[in-house]
């Protein structure tokens, strides 16, 4: 996993989702118990995600929103498409 | 040959003399009369970033409130499938629209929707996602809100009362009530702020729709009657 990736989808999800820092792990799941995110706050995510590499995930499967492990992921593998 | 892309924000000169055309046919046709809860509130608005949501009674309603608010310029948030349908698709792209794909997960919608509010545009949804057909009016879907949360632009509920009747049947009515400020505090989620805000504006356009309906009289939109309880 690239941790710079990681840690720049980390900073966007405190700031633009105000999740605090402290609670957030790289395998937190973030639909589920940990943080509690939902439907709504996925706009975010994508929007936030687009914004800082330019990837789209509109219509991207459900699994690659869990944690910033799997966002990593999908960003490391659509990034220059 | 590579079909053209639309560009919502680029509205074309065409574009701009079809959207006069469709003006004046919902000022013949339908004869609109728009009204005030606070009539200082119709110049706040001028260049002020808002949303303006609204009861979505029939396909015309984004014609309708596009043409009587035109002053504010607003755009309009319209379904993907009428979007990019052939013919239909077309003329709504000549206008101030843009698409939102209800059916997955879309956020293009968003980004396009905070562009327009940064540079203190104004836009038109119907946060109950399409046309009433269970006789009344839908819960507002939080989203519709979430541009609002996080750019601090306010929500503006109206109302749209009447069957569409052409030309000597009733007229059209609009009343547009107060804005809903935003302002998100900092220790809570946009997403969580959104869905107050929305429910705020579902309960107000309920409100607005039922002065209207005491005012002019029952229709055959919703069987449910939003007319406050005579006392």
């Amino acid at each position: 996993m690239n941790t710079e990736i990681a840690e720049k989808i980390k900073n966007m999800l405190v700031e633009n989702l105000r999740i605090p820092a402290d609670e957030l792990e790289y395998t937190s799941e973030l639909f589920g118990d940990d943080i509690g995110l939902d439907s709504i706050d996925s706009i975010e995510i994508i929007a936030g995600i687009d914004n800082l590499f330019g990837v789209q995930m509109t219509g991207a499967a459900r699994e690659n929103f869990q944690t910033i492990e799997t966002l990593t992921k999908f960003v490391e593998e659509h990034m220059g498409e | 040959m590579e079909k053209k892309q639309k560009d919502p924000l680029n509205q074309s000169l065409w574009g701009k003399f079809y959207q006069m055309v469709i003006t004046w046919i919902v000022y013949f046709l339908f004869r609109p009369k728009v009204e005030w809860v606070d009539k200082s509130v119709k110049k706040q608005l001028k260049g002020k970033p808002a949303v303006f949501v609204f009861n979505h009674t029939h396909h015309f309603d984004g014609a309708f409130t596009g043409a009587v608010l035109g002053r504010y310029k607003p755009y309009v948030l319209v379904n993907k499938n009428w979007y990019e349908k052939k013919g239909v698709g077309t003329m709504i792209g000549w206008c101030r629209c843009f698409p939102i794909d209800l059916g997955g997960a879309d956020a293009s919608w968003y980004s396009t929707a905070e562009e327009i509010i940064h540079c203190n545009g104004s836009l038109i949804i119907f946060p109950e996602g399409g046309i009433a057909r269970e006789g009344k009016i839908e819960k507002f879907k939080p989203g519709a809100a979430l541009v609002c949360a996080s750019t601090g632009a306010c929500v503006v509920p109206m109302a749209i009362y009447g069957g569409y009747h052409s030309v000597f049947g009733r007229r059209q009515r609009l009343l547009v009530g107060k804005p809903i400020e935003s302002n998100c505090p900092d220790n809570m989620r946009h997403s969580q702020y959104a869905k107050q805000l929305m429910k705020q504006a579902e309960d107000e356009t309920k409100r607005l729709y039922g002065i209207l309906e005491q005012k002019y009289g029952k229709t055959d939109t919703y069987t449910e009657s939003y007319a406050p309880a005579e006392q």
